[in-house]
């Protein structure tokens, strides 16, 4: 291993890219047509002199010199973590504010508007995407046993992507957005995103391609099959024209309903392969590490990854049923999603059914027991999506409650509750200790969470049914029962229901914190170093 | 090492591959259930789309076998909605409010049709009850004895289609001036009129500082113009409240009436003629109407 500093081909070639970077967003900073373009371009030229010195410093070559690349890893879950929690605080106090709407205090900044995106952002991206991305380094490299390609490479990736958290969120809050649901970023944001994600892809498949076993595991066909496709959404999504080169502004490429499809086309697939595929790879790897049993169904994953990749690309038009969409799209939208209900299910069996013989694991281990509810999350969200994707069906639940409550019990539920159970394998494992701190505080954040995402998920059903009916129903004499204001109304003592689910899920990733801080600081080491164990055959 | 072991608990063979020491799969045949549940979602698919839509052979198009479209199915329950309601509105169009005063049948339409109307046009302002959001909002309760311009059917017609300061060539419109901004009343009088005006409706205020300020209210500020010697108000001047019965549109603290004196009030409604149709315009004063506080 180079422990000399930059001069490596790839620490030269980065050092040439920071340098290029801090030029070209000093240049935009000083000349920047609106402040927020002009914040954005100093936090950026910062972030890219503090690379530099980090680079020139060695920082890159002088961590984990073992058999795998474990430093990215592990700072990829303590980014997840942080984040998750922030996410998770964010949507709760939002979930107080539609209860009680004094709490924006009328303030542009903290209004629903500005902090729903940073929530979902936080949560889907921030916690969601620096889990898998730590996580899939892990696997990959577990899997195909060899240590990650490259040294600055993949620490590029971490700051990178995190790099790009903060500027989607300081954004939101500044007011700047392209009005795009789970892709509000603008321009600038889109391209360092991208630069980012390529640096993933060549990450991700040269480490594939330097494999020491011949075949290639599951888990990685789903990341591989997330990252490809994540890259093609986000770059056909945000074409755009910026108003300047200097400004924050621009405009979608495409316009009226070709937006609208566009978008759900991406919205639904950000669902599919980033929400999904994605964390189905980290059940693939860590159910059946846990369990110490073997996968279900090699066959059954086969069938059911290609179904699943070539059907989830058409279901997203039942997004806008009854709209200005024609007809058939919608169709085509309604008809593929109910034969992606089987194809989801193949994951839910495989991982479910990984568990036989190993069933009485789930009384002593509460990380199995979180892993497994995520998977009957899982279950049930994509039972209940291609249900709501029938034209009848959602013509109750569009643009109520309903849709909100599902999406929930998907991301709480299943990816959630899964990233939890990862991240108490995880930890233990990449800081070599014997065992967690403490295996009460996780059933303690387990039942705090479930009961959280039931009161949560419970709620918005009642109250989203309740909003479709009152917003159908007609008086005897043809006249609509309802205002929309009495809706409103009505919608209350739900959301107060909802917002205390929130918080018992807030408390329970509080308890998570402290659990992982303990066990890094304070648990034992492990006295025989299982990778000598797990030494793979080769 | 493609050792295809047997797994003792399932009894299933395994792939014979093996990852990280002892990550292995095993080679179940996909359950059967799952086949079937695939396969007939598939030719349910196919058979919807044959039914709903239009399929095409080279530059021929099939025809469905349904009439069925979205827009159509919308327009549809509109269209069976507006037919079944047309003989009444019909009616409403024409009736005068004489009629609608008697003719129970009508009335009653006319209170639903207003329900309708109101609740997607008034109640941000009027509260869906229409007794007010907050009591010194600014916001009349429209359930009280109160009216500023009446309320009788024809009054509230006449509010409802030209508003109140609204810009509309016949808007209802006066003047509650800003003494204060326009000093002709120093901070003292103000506190004294004040507290004279809450006298009316049983404030505390006593002894030389009630003679006081009811001289500024009878001579210096000349309230009694538009609110009346008693504080009642005075029937020739629509839009001046009466000050003596414990409804305060703006607030009834000390505080709140010192601002009002101080600066002025003048409280906007828009003119819905343009948004309203006369039959609309008409069922919403019955529903206003019908609520409690009608004259």
């Amino acid at each position: 291993m180079n422990r000399g500093g930059i001069t490596t081909s790839g620490g030269i070639f980065t050092a040439l890219v920071l340098i290029t970077g801090i030029l070209l967003t000093g240049y935009a900073g000083m000349n920047a047509l609106d402040v927020a373009f002009g914040f954005h371009m100093y936090l950026m030229a910062a972030a890219a002199i503090l690379g530099l010195i980090a680079l020139l410093m060695g920082r890159p070559y002088t961590g984990d010199a073992g058999k795998y690349n474990y430093g990215v890893v592990k700072a990829f879950v303590i980014a997840s973590i942080f984040w998750g929690v922030t996410g998770f605080i964010v949507g709760d106090y939002i979930a107080w504010e539609l209860a009680f709407p004094f709490l924006n205090w009328d303030l542009p900044w903290t209004n629903v508007g500005r902090l729903r995106p940073l929530h979902t952002s936080a949560v889907i991206f921030a916690f969601g995407g620096n889990i898998l991305l730590g996580s899939s380094f892990y696997v990959v490299q577990r899997t195909c046993h060899i240590r990650l390609v490259g040294n600055v490479a993949p620490w590029f990736v971490f700051w990178g992507y995190n790099l790009f958290i903060v500027l989607a969120g300081t954004g939101y809050l500044l007011g700047v957005t392209q009005s795009h649901e789970y892709a509000e970023p603008e321009w600038y944001v889109d391209i360092w995103l991208t630069i980012v994600w390529v640096v993933y892809l060549l990450i991700f498949m040269g480490t594939l391609m330097k494999r020491r076993v011949s075949h290639i595991y599951v888990a990685n066909w789903f990341y591989l099959a997330f990252i490809i496709t994540i890259a093609v959404l986000h770059l056909i999504h945000n074409l755009a024209i910026p108003v300047s080169f200097l400004g924050s502004k621009s405009y979608s490429f495409q316009a009226g309903v070709q937006d609208a499809m566009t978008q759900w086309w991406y919205g639904h697939n950000a669902v599919g392969f980033f929400l999904t595929a994605a964390f189905l790879a980290m059940m693939y790897y860590f159910v059946p590490k846990r369990a110490e049993r073997p996968v279900y169904s090699y066959r059954l994953s086969i069938i059911h990854f290609w179904s699943l990749i070539f059907l989830y690309m058409w279901a997203g038009p039942h997004h806008l049923h009854y709209t200005a969409l024609p007809d058939w799209t919608q169709s085509l939208g309604m008809t593929f999603s109910i034969i992606l209900w089987m194809p989801s299910w193949g994951g839910m069996i495989n991982g479910l059914m990984t568990l036989s013989g190993a069933w009485d694991k789930l009384r002593t281990d509460p990380v199995l027991r979180m892993l497994v509810v995520s998977i009957a999350f899982y279950g049930m969200s994509t039972f209940e999506g291609p249900m709501m994707a029938i034209k009848a069906v959602n013509a109750l639940s569009h643009y109520t409650d309903w849709t909100v409550g599902h999406v929930h019990s998907g991301a709480m539920g299943w990816v959630g509750m899964v990233s939890f159970g990862v991240i108490y394998c995880l930890v233990p494992w990449l800081w070599g200790k014997e065992r967690l701190y403490s295996m009460a505080l996780v059933s303690w954040h387990f039942w705090l969470s479930t009961v959280g995402i039931l009161l949560y998920i419970t709620s918005m059903w009642v109250s989203g049914i309740l909003q479709g009916l009152m917003w159908r129903a007609y008086d005897n004499l043809g006249f609509l029962e309802y205002s929309f204001v009495e809706t409103v109304e009505a919608m209350h003592p739900f959301y107060v229901i909802r917002a205390m689910g929130g918080l018992f899920f807030v408390l329970g990733s509080l308890i998570m914190v402290y659990n992982v801080v303990m066990t890094i600081r304070v648990a034992p080491r492990e006295e025989t170093h299982s990778s000598a164990v797990l030494a793979p055959a080769e | 090492m493609e050792h295809k072991e047997i797994d003792h608990i399932t009894g299933t063979e395994t792939t014979g591959h093996a990852w990280d020491g002892d990550l292995k799969e095993l080679n179940t045949p996909l359950p059967i259930w799952w086949l079937w549940v695939l396969w007939i979602t598939i030719v349910w698919a196919i058979g919807y789309s044959v039914v709903y839509q239009h399929w095409f052979i080279g530059n021929k198009v099939l025809p469905t076998m349904s009439e069925w479209t979205s827009r159509g199915d919308v327009h549809n329950a509109l269209d069976a909605a507006k037919a079944a309601m047309a003989p009444q509105f019909a009616k409403l169009e024409k009736a005068s409010l004489d009629d609608l005063r008697s003719d129970a049948a009508l009335s009653k339409f006319a209170v639903k049709a207003g329900k309708a109307v109101y609740g997607d046009n008034c109640v941000a302002c009027h509260g869906t009850g229409a007794n007010g959001v907050f009591p010194g909002s600014g916001y009349p309760n429209l359930t009280d004895q109160d009216w500023l311009y009446g309320g009788k059917l024809e009054d509230i017609v006449e509010t409802v289609r030209v508003g109140i300061r609204s810009g509309h060539d016949e808007e209802r419109t006066n003047t509650m001036a800003a003494y204060g901004d326009d000093e002709t009343l120093n901070a003292e009088q103000i506190k004294n009129v004040s507290g004279y005006v809450l006298s009316l409706s049983g404030g505390s205020l006593k002894g030389a500082d009630l003679v006081k300020g009811k001289q500024i209210y009878l001579e210096e500020a000349a309230c009694n113009a538009c609110h009346g010697d008693d504080g009642k108000g005075v029937t020739e001047i629509p839009g001046a409240p009466n000050l003596a019965d414990k409804i305060w549109l703006f607030g009834g603290s000390a505080e709140k009436i010192v601002y009002s004196i101080t600066h002025g009030r003048k409280g906007e409604m828009p003119a819905w003629d343009a948004r309203l149709t006369p039959a609309q315009i008409k069922a919403v004063a019955v529903y206003v109407h019908s609520r409690g506080g009608g004259q």
